[in-house]
């Protein structure tokens, strides 16, 4: 079993843990949203 | 309102669920793992301080925590510490020397209350000792988990985490492609440095974590 601080705690995903960090570095870091579209987001 | 839930018959998680607007739910865990010394590990927001602190002494039940393990120092982590060794007079936090720096910049802790662990050392608990690691991906620099022989479980800190699609709490709700989506998000987010890695150094370390026993 793998707990972290930011995962809802489960037993039996080690494999799918591991796939996901490995999964990682072929994924763009994420630069978040510009500044209207967070307004946008706030106002729905 | 924080519900505490046992994970394992030795380990009890207190949740808490943040929704960040456009992106999704993000877990911010607590835990207690009961030894025969218990211990605390991290205590949540600052913002959540009161209601984690009463979750986190609810799952104590009758006993008295030992330890107050901090895997980093990030304020999602740290919000009940003062509180913590305010109410438990015996506790005493852990965590590397770095940690205990960077704390001090917060909520400085008297270095009469703190045992300094560094990977690779161990931590006795009266009926198993825990061992200090660095987990593969980590947000700052004194981030220290550790391993649990008796339950098997590896805390790593903020490692292997998931931005959650949004109304989720669960990941029993998700797919295996939403549940890979989720963790990818996530570790891009948090350590964005990962796509300047050696891909082969990271996958000999989580390669390490796979013989990891399940309860």
């Amino acid at each position: 079993m793998i707990l972290s601080g930011h995962l809802p705690a489960t037993s039996g995903i080690v494999e799918a843990q591991l796939a996901g960090v490995a999964a990682a570095p072929d994924r763009s870091p994420f630069i978040g949203h510009d500044h209207a579209t967070l307004l946008r987001m706030l106002d729905d | 309102m924080i519900e505490p839930r046992p994970v394992h018959s030795d380990i009890t998680v207190v949740p808490t669920f943040h929704e960040l607007p456009g992106i999704g739910v993000l877990t911010i865990n607590s835990f207690v793992l009961h030894a025969a010394q218990p211990v605390i590990v991290d205590t949540g927001t600052t913002a959540d301080r009161d209601a984690m602190v009463a979750a986190i002494i609810e799952a104590l039940g009758d006993t008295e925590p030992s330890w107050l393990w901090i895997t980093h120092t990030d304020a999602d982590h740290i919000g009940g510490v003062g509180r913590l060794l305010d109410r438990f007079p015996d506790l005493t936090m852990v965590t590397t020397y770095t940690g205990l720096v960077k704390i001090g910049t917060h909520a400085p802790v008297h270095p009469s209350r703190v045992r300094l662990l560094n990977p690779g050392e161990s931590l006795d608990l009266g009926d198993r000792a825990i061992t200090a690691i660095t987990p593969p991906l980590f947000d700052a620099p004194e981030t220290t988990g550790f391993h649990d022989p008796v339950s098997g479980a590896l805390f790593s800190s903020d490692c292997f985490g998931a931005i959650l699609p949004a109304g989720s709490r669960d990941i029993d709700q998700l797919d295996d492609d939403e549940l890979l989506a989720a963790q990818t998000l996530w570790t891009s987010i948090d350590t964005p440095w990962v796509a300047k890695i050696d891909t082969a150094l990271l996958t000999a370390e989580l390669d390490a974590l796979r013989p990891c026993p399940r309860p």
